[in-house]
């Protein structure tokens, strides 16, 4: 177990570092001189000079790549060219909101993907099993902003169910901040749902042809039982990766999603970013939402030894 | 489950006479015919592929041309999909759409799966190769790929081209791990050690054992990219960091709309039905496909 452990946690070094190296060089990708494209057409030669100093690019490549790296491990991810913030600060101003939405989402979409993918395996090619296929194509398909901008109109503006959009802290109203936040996950909710309903389906399906499962029904145990105990059980470990995988298509849906419905978190701030070209702040999401992804994939790889011991003495 | 997709792939290529690009047709033509959702699938895209291609025939006007005297005019017979905020036609726009969405699609699963072929194979063949190119595969799949397509746009700035490369930058790593994994599962196959021992040397078995078996799998990735493509255009458009304005996209229509739909909605559905249409096409195909490729799959279905 401990060496399982150890040895997972050293697997996620390198892909720590092959991220900080693409985030680092991400400013380098930009076509000529990244200060020139900062500053705009009507920008002054001592504006570039000051952007080129601030961005640390009169340095030598190698010795920009050693400190940006050092300031990184040390979290410090420098300041925003636009209003000179600590890119932490502004960062860590606006996690709430995002992983509010993200863990409310996981949340949502797990308690009814599961049962929706085994209902679907346990049915399988009935029309039920058609229905929910469907769905989760079509979950698939749809794009994510698109959906939120038909919930605004139809709940919001045609059905008045809900506020339109915007975000309140749950410190001033716990009941408005869930209230506001229901269409945001229901739209994001749709895109994981689709992922996780047709990986629980495939694995059930597959589990629902093994042996024990016939011999389970041959000794006459209820099918709640053998699904719930039998099927499900030895499905969960791909089901959870699987949850683990789309943990990054709900983070950059999340991002999508804020842009929908104006509210304030990391996706906000990433967008702001990119229209004022501001690169420490672009950079410094990136490297916090794909650490948190990273952690997040580490946790799943780290349940599985708890959920099937043949792992732990592998 | 790599080992048994991976032989189920081998028997399949080693049964058949012809190379599986060429057999592929036929492959689609009965897959379809026992798989319904297949046929649908295949038949969206070949009508959005028509739309594209026919677009100046079918009734539009001018995409991009303004007419500031007939703006927000509602879906009617005169004008089948209304105008948008400056009088634009969203019909024409719609079908135009399907140019630079399809274009776009083709372009980024032609790219990816291509990089993806080539890297996989190396990092399949040599430990070296694989060692230092699946790391840095690894670090760019563990950035959110909608996060890392915008952060290239902001770099590279905005324009068609652009969304290509970021977007086959976002998809390469996957293709390139299918690839690795078919290579290493088939590496090891009784044919190809036959192969080696009657003195066939490293290109040989890789152009004619291991090439034909990993293009199977492929392809099928490839038609999941295409749909992943079409998507992540629409939401780089949608953020901003995407296909220029002006260029009629449905991602730039519907990020144009998005400041309207109080009082013109139809101008965000239709690019959306579309591209929502285009999406579930070319899932539909590929999904059958796959399964079509899976025999052992094909026979539980």
């Amino acid at each position: 177990m401990g060496v399982y452990i150890i040895r997972r946690l050293i697997a996620t070094i390198p892909v720590i570092v092959v991220v900080a190296l693409v985030v680092f060089s991400l400013i380098h990708f930009a076509p000529g001189d990244p200060a020139a494209i900062v500053i705009g057409a009507f920008g002054t030669t001592e504006q570039y000079a000051r952007v080129r100093k601030e961005l640390g690019l009169d340095r030598p490549l190698p010795v920009q790549l050693g400190l940006w790296l050092k300031h990184a491990f040390q979290g410090d991810l420098g300041t925003s060219l636009f209003n000179k913030d600590p890119v932490l600060e502004l960062i860590r101003n606006r996690m709430l909101p995002t992983f509010s939405i993200a863990v409310l989402t996981e949340i949502f979409a797990v308690v009814l993907a599961v049962p929706l993918g085994v209902l679907a395996a346990w049915k399988a090619n009935s029309w039920i099993d058609r229905v929910v296929m469907i769905f989760s194509t079509l979950g698939y398909s749809i794009p994510l902003f698109w959906l939120g901008f038909m919930f605004i109109y139809l709940f919001g503006v045609k059905l008045h169910w809900a506020p339109a959009a915007g975000y309140v802290h749950p410190g001033d109203s716990v009941s408005q901040f869930f209230i506001r936040l229901a269409m945001p996950i229901a739209s994001t909710g749709l895109v994981v749902m689709a992922l996780i309903v047709r990986m629980t389906r495939a694995t059930v399906l597959e589990v629902l042809h093994e042996d024990y499962v016939r011999t389970a029904r041959a000794k006459g145990l209820a099918e709640s039982g053998v699904l719930i105990r039998h099927a499900l059980r030895n499905a969960i470990l791909p089901i959870i990766t699987v949850i683990g995988i789309g943990f990054a298509l709900l983070l950059g849906g999340v991002v999508v999603t804020e842009n929908v419905f104006a509210i304030p978190g990391l996706g906000r701030l990433l967008v702001d970013a990119i229209e004022h070209r501001d690169f420490p702040v672009i950079q410094g999401t990136l490297l916090i939402v794909s650490m948190i992804y990273v952690l997040v994939n580490l946790l799943v790889d780290l349940s599985y030894a708890f959920l099937d011991p043949r792992i732990r003495y592998q | 489950m790599t080992t048994q997709s991976g032989s189920a792939t081998a028997t399949l290529g080693t049964a058949a006479k012809k190379p599986f690009l060429a057999r592929l047709p036929s492959r689609l033509w009965r897959g379809a015919r026992r798989n319904p959702n297949m046929a649908y699938g295949i038949t969206i895209v070949v009508l959005m592929g028509l739309i594209a291609i026919l677009a100046p025939l079918l009734l539009t006007v001018d995409p991009v041309r303004p007419k500031p005297t007939e703006r927000f005019i509602p879906p009617s017979s005169a004008k089948w999909f209304g105008t948008d905020h400056i009088g634009r036609d969203v019909y024409s726009r719609t079908l135009y759409g399907a140019r630079v969405s399809l274009a776009v699609a083709a372009s980024v699963s032609i790219i990816a799966i291509t990089a993806g072929g080539l890297l996989g194979a190396a990092a399949g063949y040599d430990r070296k190769a694989d060692m230092i190119i699946m790391r840095v595969m690894d670090g760019l799949m563990a950035i959110p790929s909608i996060l890392l397509g915008i952060a290239l746009m902001a770099a590279l700035g905005g324009s068609v081209q652009n969304v290509i490369i970021a977007l086959s930058v976002t998809e390469t790593p996957i293709a390139v791990r299918i690839v690795r994994s078919s290579v290493l599962s088939i590496r090891e196959m009784v044919y190809v050690d036959a192969a080696r021992s009657i003195g066939a040397g490293a290109w040989r078995i890789m152009l004619r054992h291991i090439l034909p078996n990993v293009v199977a799998p492929l392809i099928v990735q490839g038609t999941f990219i295409a749909s992943a493509a079409v998507l992540l255009e629409a939401y780089l458009s949608f953020l901003g960091a995407g296909t220029p304005p002006g260029i009629p996209s449905w991602g730039i229509m519907m990020a144009d709309a998005q400041k309207y739909i109080t009082v013109a909605i139809w101008v965000i559905t239709f690019p959306g039905i579309f591209l929502t249409l285009t999406v579930l096409g070319i899932s539909l195909a590929g999904d059958g496909l796959r399964d079509n490729l899976d025999p052992k799959l094909r026979r539980r279905m």
